[in-house]
């Protein structure tokens, strides 16, 4: 962390920013955060109680609930990048002194803790409504796990948000990420099941080795019974945290080589 | 060692390259050889028609756009290869309503802008309310920006430039838009930046803002410098004219083309003062014009006859023309 980045300048930076780019008023956050994944929970479980059987609506059940977290995220930080270069600001974070690593985990740190609220709010409502048996749960080895998942989606989606940088827009991104989020990494579809090709996407995604760890912690498994599966989310989260960084600096580069960001500054 | 120069050019050049759709390329030489100099503490005015190259040149100077060739140094520092040491003296204030967070109110802006720059929360508190003060939106301070007005949402793009307390600052039109008396205001602030002992790089249209704000101009056109000096200097060396306002009693249609048939005259404007018929003639400043205009009008008939240096927008418009 650089002197210009202290722990008091990365919370302003974390707040302003949410404040300024994703936050819409407490019906939104009701509705986006917490409502939709309950919504998704629902559809799942009905889902599976009717057209499958009890083992497989508690897997779709826990699958998404976990995936609340991801699609909490990407949903949150995607369209940030986007309402950046729309309200023009970029020429003057450009010009800031600021540390763009810290610049962009300021962003989503706020979604990243939005996300803990989303999986538990899911979790909360399987088991207030839905009746699943949390009586083997391991919860800290759950918590790890959703705080390890929330880790390496945030520094995916700040990777993505390059993209929706770069598109001048987040939502079909943000469909396509967060439903190869539910096809690839096995919230619904086991890996066992799925087609070569489709589990080295799977792989290559985040969410997939966490949510192996997450699922075992719904069935009791300790801490120690899950750290490579934990471990391994927790590094193809580095990845992508390196790629953020990167492709970030790289745009900016790119931009001002090319001009291609700073015209819309001036209105 | 203290550099001689707060902000310097060498032969700057900004070629924007686009790829067509059937792969070829095609480039707009926005900056196509600008050189200048401008001494520590002044304002300095940059003028040209849209496209000279304005915006280009402040772009590549505050670091957003990198130099095709030459070079540019603020404080001594080169842009390009020195890019963190430039921001840390500059500040940015960019003309329009844009460039702001519409969602978070004035000083939140301020704060959040002051924080990228390594400013502490206190002191960002402290020096958005002191840049808040000074452009006249202490009270509105604590509104959100999605409420103010055009005239509010540049004073805030100013409170902003002036954050980080910068040595060398950029100002874009930034009265562009702006309703007269908001204009003023702002203007009132330049002045006071430069008694400060900062520098100010300040690009407009508005020749009469620059004529009263600037002590140096230069004048770009097609990405080159064509004129730099000081604005009695501009109006009087590089114009190439002198101007003479005539008002005749007896309006005639016929007298433009009359005029500007005398020998010397260059161009000849026509308006009306009240009553009068008015003419504004450029001409060479070595023509004698007095008697022929007399004669030619009829003494009884001129009711005022004055020669003058021309205004900073004649002596642009004669520049460019």
């Amino acid at each position: 962390m650089s002197a210009l980045t202290t722990p008091a300048t990365l919370v302003v930076q974390g707040f302003l920013s949410y404040k300024a780019l994703a936050w819409s008023g407490i019906a939104a956050y009701a509705w986006n955060r917490l409502a939709r994944p309950i919504l998704f929970v629902t559809m799942f479980a009905i889902m599976g109680r009717f057209v499958g059987d009890p083992v497989a609506a508690e897997a779709y059940i826990v699958g998404m609930a976990a995936a609340a977290i991801p699609a909490t995220i990407l949903d949150g930080i995607l369209p940030s990048f986007s309402f950046e270069r729309n309200a023009a600001t970029l020429p003057f974070l450009f010009v800031s002194r600021a540390n763009r690593i810290a610049l962009l985990w300021a962003r989503g740190s706020f979604h990243l803790v939005n996300s803990w609220a989303s999986g538990a709010i899911s979790l909360l409502f399987a088991w207030s409504v839905l009746r699943l048996d949390f009586s083997r749960v391991d919860w800290v080895t759950m918590a790890t796990s959703m705080v390890v998942i929330s880790w390496s989606c945030t520094a995916f989606a700040l990777f993505a948000g390059n993209f929706s940088l770069l598109l001048r827009g987040y939502n079909d991104l943000s469909t396509f990420l967060q439903g190869s989020m539910v096809a690839f990494t096995g919230a619904v579809i086991p890996l066992s099941v799925l087609p070569p090709p489709a589990v080295v996407v799977g792989q290559a995604l985040p969410f997939t080795a966490g949510l192996v760890a997450f699922r075992a912690a719904f069935a009791g498994a300790s801490l120690d019974m899950v750290g490579g599966s934990l471990a391994t989310e927790a590094i193809v989260g580095l990845a992508y945290a390196g790629l953020a960084a990167l492709f970030f600096a790289r745009l900016e580069m790119q931009a001002k080589r090319r001009g291609s960001l700073s015209w819309e500054a001036a209105a | 060692m203290t550099p001689t120069w707060a902000i310097e050019c060498d032969a700057l050049r900004r070629v924007y390259r686009e790829r067509t759709l059937l792969g070829g390329v095609k480039e707009n030489v926005a900056v196509a050889d600008v050189s200048l100099q401008v001494p520590a503490g002044v304002v300095f005015g940059l003028l040209g028609p849209n496209g000279a190259g304005k915006t280009t040149t402040v772009r590549v100077l505050a670091t957003l756009l990198a130099p095709t060739s030459g070079a540019a140094r603020v404080l001594g520092f080169d842009v390009l290869r020195q890019g963190t040491e430039v921001r840390r003296r500059i500040g940015l204030i960019l003309g329009g309503e844009r460039g702001l967070y519409w969602r978070l109110t004035g000083k939140e802006n301020l704060v959040y802008f002051a924080s990228l720059n390594g400013i502490g929360p206190r002191e960002a508190g402290r020096r958005a309310d002191e840049q808040l003060e000074r452009v006249g939106l202490a009270e509105r301070g604590n509104s959100k920006v999605e409420q103010y007005s055009r005239g509010m949402k540049q004073r805030l793009h100013i409170a902003r430039g002036l954050l980080t307390n910068p040595d060398v600052i950029f100002m874009d039109e930034p009265t562009m838009g702006l309703d007269p008396i908001a204009a003023r205001e702002l203007r009132r602030i330049v002045p006071e930046l430069a008694r400060e002992g900062k520098t100010v790089l300040l690009t407009t249209h508005y020749m009469a803002e620059a004529d009263m704000l600037c002590e140096r101009i230069a004048i770009i056109n097609l990405g080159r410098i064509v004129a730099v000096g000081t604005p009695v200097e501009i109006k009087r060396g590089f114009s190439g004219i002198r101007v003479i306002d005539v008002t005749v009693r007896e309006p005639r249609d016929a007298l433009v083309a009359e005029l500007n048939r005398l020998p010397g005259v260059v161009r000849t404007e026509v308006g009306s003062d009240g009553a009068f018929q008015k003419f504004t003639l450029q001409a060479a400043p070595d023509a004698e014009l007095r008697r022929p205009l007399l004669d030619l009008l009829g003494e009884w008939n001129v009711e005022a006859l004055v020669e003058r240096d021309p205004t900073l927008e004649e002596a642009y418009v004669s520049i460019l023309q």
